[in-house]
């Protein structure tokens, strides 16, 4: 699978993604990136159309470096759907190199992220995870998830 | 295995970016089979060769690797033949580029070209690159006659329409009135039976240049024209007088990009 991502897009996300955020017990922003099929019938090819950033209210206090309150992500999923895409739930490891994710992370797409592809498979569901370089995502599927280890920066 | 002994400008980097790219041709003819063999030389990872037809004779002095013993073979299969031993994998797909297997070439691609006659085949293949973020190169060479045979123009353009810059459209390339000639069956080769082997070289190899940077960055210019101007008259390239590094397209919008669901109409 592929998952392609303009040069733009990108860096408009990974600036975003590194603007400090003052929230107490909060390290890390996330961001929603809209992603549709390039095709219905091969779904080999995703294609990141458009992100969004979480809403500072979003974030709430806990153990990991960003938590969030589902209810956002659900809302925003809704609000994905209705614009024919599906979403990915996504960060930064500011280091160089092909990243990947944390227990934590993995934690999150299995419990949380799948629950929307089971909801709405039509579209790609899953987590995009930047590193200051590359970046990977993974896409629910219907054994769980496809890894892409070398997401496509689109000239 | 990266052949070592070829690094150079390109880099390590630059490379293996080469050899693992996947790149798709359209157009196995004159403009095309020189972009076949140039990236076949450069090691491309993976090469697609989409032509639906036959080599005829009146071909043959343009399209390269091909000779007179090779008419009425596949054009796409004799050039994946012709140029499979020089690091790159060559795979011809003998039909429409708006096939099943075209567009899932097209869409999975990092990069395409495209060397066709028609404007309307033109605008098919820019439609699913664009739907599926994948950078599109197109070539074109046109030479006119006067009445009594003489040159009045020569030449064409390379034009490369990326996701996030101006598409064909504006570009001036793809117009509604071209798309007409093309429906009424005006869509001939623009330059059919002429020796223009080597004009099509210069497309070609201005094409694959410009593929080069886009996939390794060796220029590391950000203003580099990706719409170019061949006058082969007056034996100049520029850069295309309609080339705006700074415009967006509004015929292609990335937000748009991919597969809508189409949904059942509501009942009354």
């Amino acid at each position: 699978m592929k998952l392609k991502i303009t040069s733009p897009m990108a860096a408009k996300i990974r600036a975003d993604l590194r603007k400090a955020i003052a929230l107490p017990g909060v390290d890390e922003r996330l961001a929603i990136v809209y992603a549709r099929f390039a095709s219905e019938v091969t779904q080999t090819v995703v294609v990141a159309a458009d992100y969004a950033m979480l809403p500072d209210n979003a974030y709430v206090a806990g153990p990991d470096a960003a938590n969030f309150d589902v209810r956002w992500l659900m809302q925003m999923a809704q609000g994905a759907d209705r614009r024919n895409c599906g979403l990915l739930l996504t960060h930064l490891h500011e280091h160089k190199g092909r990243p990947w994710f944390s227990p934590a992370d993995l934690w999150t797409v299995r419990e949380v992220l799948y629950s929307l592809y089971r909801a709405s498979p039509r579209f790609p569901q899953g987590a995009l995870l930047f590193s200051s370089d590359a970046a990977v995502a993974l896409i629910a599927s219907a054994g769980g998830f496809v890894a892409v280890r070398d997401v496509s920066i689109v000239p | 295995m990266i052949d070592t002994s070829r690094l150079s400008f390109l880099g390590s980097a630059g490379l293996t970016r080469l050899s693992e790219a996947e790149v798709v041709v359209i157009g196995a003819g004159g403009g095309g089979s020189h972009i076949v063999q140039q990236l076949s030389h450069l090691a491309v990872g993976t090469i697609t060769v989409i032509d639906p037809d036959v080599l005829e004779p009146s071909n043959v002095n343009r399209v390269v690797g091909t000779t007179y013993a090779d008419v009425g073979q596949f054009k796409a299969a004799l050039l994946a033949q012709r140029f499979d031993r020089l690091g790159a994998r060559l795979i011809p797909l003998i039909e429409s580029c708006t096939s099943i297997d075209g567009i899932a070439a097209l869409q999975h691609a990092d990069l395409s070209f495209g060397a066709v006659d028609s404007f309307a085949t033109r605008n098919d293949i820019e439609a699913i690159c664009r739907s599926s973020l994948t950078p599109y190169i197109d070539i074109g060479l046109n030479i006119e006659l006067d009445d009594d045979g003489e040159v009045v123009s020569a030449g064409g353009q390379i034009a490369a329409s990326l996701p996030t810059g101006q598409c064909l459209r504006c570009m001036g390339i793809v117009t509604d009135e071209r798309l007409a000639q093309d429906r009424l069956g005006y869509a001939i080769a623009a330059a059919p039976d002429q020796q223009v082997v080597s004009m099509n070289g210069v497309l070609a190899s201005e094409a694959v240049n410009i593929a080069l940077d886009l996939l390794t960055g060796y220029s590391r210019r950000r203003d580099a024209s990706t719409y170019i101007s061949y006058d082969a008259l007056l034996h100049s390239l520029r850069p295309h007088p309609l080339f705006d590094a700074s415009r967006t397209c509004d015929h292609f919008l990335i937000e748009n990009a991919g597969w809508h669901v189409i949904l059942p109409p509501r009942r009354v």
